[in-house]
């Protein structure tokens, strides 16, 4: 039995820095050219959307609660930005607000119905994966917009630093959302609603405001990573991001975060959405075909997460 | 001399500490067995190595004289050995005879052959004397004592010969704990061996032949029950804390000002009509069946449960209508310990110092919604000092107490909130000697500090002994009241019953 | 004052009872049934002698289907005289089952004949092999069913679309002119399952090995433009003297030619896509694609609709295969 099951987020991410690690040494070994600037700098261009999307959703499960519209609600927010700059001639800072909130909405929608009419969040995110991605074909008229280079203030790599504003605020959002979680009302209540809801209210707090807040957190982070996709590939595309849901879902639980709710921890996730990506481009890189790449990728997100159940069980029997 | 089934003998178990030092225990054929002593005295280890849940690291244990080594549950289960946990392990979704037949369901072709199933399911029930549960009625349908009985049942039903109950009356109201005992009664002259763990003195004396006092993983000692008298068992368990559970004269601090007066409450289906005033540094105690509506009184005070009429006066302030919400109440200083920590009191998963400081988390230990860690730590470790919590530190996860001491957080967590009014359901239910003085001795406390309590509780002893004021409650109606000392155990008790005489 | 309420509440309470869950999804389903069904009904009313022919494509959110939508569309009411249309599609291009069902959908409808861009070569041919055997006239158009099967099923299907290899190795000749020998260049294919994507894969190859180029790498990104925009960028890490990425649609250029601009080699990879939908127009005008090939998409429906008529009327006995143009776009036929 799990006596001792405490969370020590410190341990899990020395494990999940391990696992990192230990891929890194794999390709280093297998691929020349893995191991050198460019391919981390390229890696750091290529995460924003997911670690963002992610950890919106470490909020989401935390509560627990579930978002699966994640992907469509980023495609339906690059989508609303790519027309606004080329079809509705808007500067990129109007549109770049309105993008973050098409995706608050979305969030907004999903909290509120699945709160207040006490459905579960499963479903209707589920209805709301459909009805985005629907509104982002409308909006596109089912075609690829190209935005061009308006966007190359976001996606461009900075001078010095090399990475691009994106991946900055992919980790800004990363610090500020492990504060917010740790030393926060709003993050102690959400971890203790995911704990035992019935024990939150009688401790006399009123829950559902926090509720549909991480909902709207992780749409408005969608939104975010709408933007930071837009600007990567300079395109709005109506098909984007089709299944990120579940690449979000893994990178949370690889960092530890718990479907039942209460448990996460939004540095941990950065790391599982690092260990996702790594394989990505190393797979790549290797030329690894298709269906061996899902086999590997399936493969180390389930022994990532068995290790880690495996050391929790070890450190509560001993 | 008569026949020994089981014995225990030097039987050690070390964790980071030890445990258990060499225990010396045994059982005998057709004997109740108690097994008393403080939470962490070791009780359940012990019935963990002899149900093979846990292996001893010293010592070797004896079953009908043949060395007995369980491996794991099945090993004992095997072997005859039985037990009954705390919480019970029933599928409520499915039937008494389906619980009862769970692993080894009879089949005709392939499919579920009911009427072989009823028939079985009803022998055994007659066998153990339980005619009066229906084999097909489901589970969840059947109050918490008849939940207990069919889950001995299950145990007894497969080879038995050595029975471990495990606190099994925690969660039973009088009348269901007389059934149970009797029923055990009948089964120990069947040749069953039981041993029966418990907390409550008086349950050990009236229903065991021979009691062993645990202490500190210590075997104390073990006699004949009719021969120790309460007393001296209580000084057993508490060893040199004695002088603490003595029981201290009862002082009124009760004041002429009101704390709460309620008019008129009303719940649909439930509570009627129910209004009384309590004063500040009143202990006022609520007693009745169970069912009566003496939990959905204090819900309707809190909030948590809906109101159909009546008032509510927080001290000298307007009368207001009823709280929809525990927000509300907990803002007009009411603070309420529920009567199931695991379910509604405490955040389980979660650590000491989060669970002591939630319920005031916005009011004092945050601006800006940033919560201040330095304050919260320094108040929880006051908290942890004022409720006598023992605990390792105060991260340490709250499912890795004792059921007292997570108790004195559920309680803890309202101090902290610093309460005018404060509601305690059942707060001592399930939990030790020691740690049941502690609760008494804090709401002394919180009576010199004029605050108000309301308490309800089953065991009339303890309202008796720390209540100003005990009101009776019957069938959702306010039905006596009684102050002290003009009062008496009997009176009571058949002031809870009058209703149902009547009717 | 206390009715009120209540009444809000049983019809609340109604619709969570989960006695009532079946029977509204029930009536949504029998709804959606009657939806689209109606257009065919009504076809029946207006004038029974007028065919009807169905056409089956696949993702509509792709732009090279919503285009072949709107031209078929455009044909029929400028023909409306001649025919009634159904268009379908599916929503994403794998969801095959979605595809066989609005063939046997469309069978039971009564149309007279499908048009079906098949979403796989192999899967979809059961269910057309039904649809003849209902009388109804198939017309294949833009990816080509498997010949081997459709041997073996005793089935003819006449095919009209591009050759899909041809035109794949039409771009890629004119990107090898822009190349020299021994040059390293990389493929991204579609999805390996989907014939025409093995065709252009095929059709790049042709074009390489002719002009002795070196493919270094070759790869599915599934069609999607950031998977491509993520392996590309590992290739041109793997591989510093990549002169090109040949991709196998437009979606998938896309990906390329943001990978290549966040690693700064602009200057040194060209890229080619194939499907010359809009927002690769705007690319090849700025230069960052170098060319794309046009199959058409908006007259494929039309040709493969026109040879359906042909058929019904009796003008085709034989059913043959039928090939549609395929052009190069470059920086030079845009400014036309």
């Amino acid at each position: 039995m799990n006596m001792l099951g405490t969370f020590k987020p410190q341990k899990q991410q020395a494990g999940l820095t391990a696992v990192l690690i230990l891929l890194c040494g794999i390709f280093g070994v297998s691929s020349e050219n893995f191991l050198a600037t460019p391919t981390f700098i390229s890696i750091a261009n290529q995460i924003p959307d997911l670690t963002l999307v992610a950890v919106g959703m470490t909020f989401v499960l935390v509560i627990g609660g579930i978002d699966l519209s994640t992907g469509s609600t980023l495609a339906l927010s690059s989508a609303v930005f790519g027309v606004l700059l080329t079809e509705h001639d808007w500067t990129l800072f109007p549109a770049s607000i309105a993008c973050i909130a098409t995706g608050s909405l979305c969030g907004l929608a999903n909290g509120f119905i699945s709160i207040k009419a006490r459905i579960p969040s499963f479903i209707v995110t589920l209805g709301m994966l459909e009805i985005a991605r629907g509104a982002t074909k409308v909006v596109t008229q089912s075609q690829t917009k190209y935005i061009g280079s308006i966007t190359d203030p976001i996606s461009d790599p900075l001078p010095v630093l090399s990475v691009s504003p994106a991946f900055l605020v992919a980790v800004f959002a990363v610090i500020a959302g492990q504060f917010v979680l740790s030393k926060t009302v709003f993050g102690r209540y959400c971890i203790a609603v995911g704990t035992n809801e019935e024990a939150v209210i009688m401790s006399g707090v009123r829950i559902a405001p926090y509720q549909i807040m991480a909902f709207c957190v992780c749409g408005a982070l969608c939104g975010i990573a709408g933007l930071t996709h837009a600007a990567k590939l300079s395109t709005a595309d109506p098909n984007a991001a089709i299944g990120m849901e579940l690449s979000a879902i893994a990178a949370c639980v690889i960092g530890g975060t718990s479907l039942m709710g209460g448990r996460g921890n939004v540095i941990s996730t950065f790391l599982g959405v690092l260990i996702i990506s790594v394989l990505q481009t190393g797979l790549a890189q290797l030329g690894v075909s298709e269906p061996m790449k899902q086999v590997t990728t399936g493969s180390v997100i389930i022994i990532a997460v068995l290790s880690d159940a495996l050391r929790r069980r070890w450190s509560s029997n001993g | 001399m008569p026949k020994i089934i089981l014995s225990v003998n030097d039987v050690s178990k070390n964790f980071a500490v030890r445990v258990l030092d060499k225990i010396q225990f045994d059982l005998r054929l057709g004997e109740i067995h108690g097994l008393i002593g403080a939470n962490g005295a070791g009780k359940s280890t012990l019935c963990k190595i002899i149900s093979g849940l846990l292996l001893p690291d010293s010592g070797e244990m004896k079953l009908n004289g043949v060395l007995y080594r369980p491996k794991n549950r099945n090993d004992s289960e095997q072997s005859g050995i039985q037990i009954v946990h705390q919480e019970l392990s029933l599928v409520d979704t499915l039937t008494v005879s389906e619980n009862l037949f769970l692993n080894r369901l009879p089949t005709r072709f392939g499919c579920l052959n009911k009427t072989s199933l009823y028939r079985k399911a009803k022998s055994i029930l007659n066998k153990f004397g339980l005619k009066d549960i229906n084999p097909d009625s489901l589970v969840g349908s059947l109050g918490i004592g008849q939940k207990q009985l069919v889950q001995i049942a299950v145990s007894l039903s497969r080879d038995c010969k050595v029975l471990i109950l495990d606190e099994p009356t925690s969660s039973l109201n009088q009348r269901e704990t007389e059934q149970l005992f009797c029923w055990l009664q009948s089964l120990k002259l069947q040749g069953i061996g039981i041993i029966f763990i418990s907390h409550r003195i008086p349950d050990i004396k009236t229903l065991t032949d021979r009691v062993t006092v645990l202490r500190d993983g210590q075997s104390i000692t073990t006699c004949d029950t009719k021969d120790v008298c309460s007393k001296s068992i209580l000084s057993y368990v508490a060893g040199e804390s004695t002088a603490r559970v003595t029981k201290k004269p009862f002082q009124s601090y009760c004041s002429h000002e009101p704390g709460i007066r309620l008019s008129h409450l009303e719940v649909q289906n439930g509570i009627q009509d129910i209004s009384f005033t309590a004063y500040r540094g009143e202990r006022v105690g609520i007693t009745g069946l169970v069912g009566s509506g003496r939990t959905q009184l204090l819900h309707a005070i809190f909030g948590s449960t809906k109101t159909k009429r009546g008032s509510i006066q927080i001290g000298a302030s307007e009368p207001t209508t009823c709280f929809t919400h525990p927000k509300d109440a907990l803002r007009s200083g009411i603070g309420m310990v529920t009567e199931d920590r695991k379910q509604t009191g405490l955040m389980m998963s979660l650590d000491v110092k989060t669970n002591l400081t939630f319920a005031s988390l916005k009011s004092r230990f945050s601006s800006n919604g940033l919560i201040h860690e330095t304050e919260e730590q320094k108040e929880s470790s006051k908290l942890r000092k004022d409720t006598h919590l023992k605990c390792n530190n105060l991260q340490q996860p709250v499912k890795t107490l004792s059921g007292g001491n997570q108790q004195k957080i559920a309680l803890g967590k309202w101090l902290a909130c610093d309460v005018k009014i404060l509601l305690l359901d059942e707060p001592t239910r399930g939990i030790d000697a020691v740690a049941r003085q502690n609760i008494y001795t804090k709401m002394e406390d919180l009576a010199k500090q004029k605050k108000t309590i309301v308490m309800v509780s089953s065991d009339l002893d303890e309202l008796l002994d720390n209540c100003d004021r005990i009101l009776v409650i019957s069938q959702g109606r306010l039905t006596a009241s009684f102050t002290r000392p003009d009062w008496s155990s009997d009176r009571i008790t058949s002031a809870c019953f009058t209703d149902q005489v009547d009717n | 004052m206390k009715t009120a309420p209540l009444q809000t509440n049983s019809w609340i309470s109604t619709l969570n009872s989960e006695k009532f869950l079946p029977i509204i999804l029930s009536a949504l389903i029998l709804a959606q049934g009657c939806s689209s069904e109606s257009p065919v009904n009504s076809s029946v009313n207006d004038e029974s002698k007028k065919p009807r022919i169905a056409l089956i494509m696949k993702s509509l959110a792709n732009d090279f289907f919503a285009s072949m939508e709107r031209g078929a569309r455009q044909h029929q009411e400028s023909n409306s005289i001649r025919y009634e249309l159904i268009c379908n599609g599916i929503k994403d291009e794998s969801d095959l089952g979605r595809q066989v069902a609005l063939v046997d959908e469309m069978v039971a409808a009564g149309v007279d004949a499908i048009v079906i861009a098949p979403a796989d070569s192999k899967a979809l041919i059961p269910a057309i092999k039904h649809a003849k055997q209902a009388g109804v006239i198939v017309v294949n158009i833009d990816n080509k069913l498997d010949q081997e099967i459709l041997a073996k099923e005793t089935v003819t299907v006449p095919f009209v679309g591009p050759d899909n290899r041809k035109g794949a190795a039409m771009v890629g000749n004119y990107l090898a002119s822009k190349l020299e020998k021994g040059d390293e260049v990389a493929i991204l294919e579609g999805k390996t399952t989907a014939f025409n994507g093995v065709q252009r894969k095929l059709g790049f190859q042709d074009a390489m090995n002719k002009a002795e180029i070196k493919v270094v790498s070759s790869q599915s990104a599934d069609w999607e433009t950031n998977k491509a925009n993520t392996i590309t960028s590992s290739i041109l890490r793997e591989h510093p003297n990549l002169k090109a990425v040949l991709a196998a649609n437009d979606s998938m250029a896309i990906g390329a030619v943001a990978a290549v601009k966040a690693l700064n080699r602009s200057k040194q990879v060209m890229v080619i896509g194939f499907d010359n939908i809009d927002a690769v127009q705007t690319l090849i005008r700025e230069g960052k694609v170098l060319a794309t090939a046009d199959q058409h998409g908006e007259d494929l429906a039309t040709f493969g609709i026109e040879t359906a008529l042909d058929l019904l009327a009796g003008n085709l006995i034989t059913p043959a295969d039928m090939q549609t143009p395929v052009d190069l776009i470059n920086q030079s036929t845009l400014t036309d």
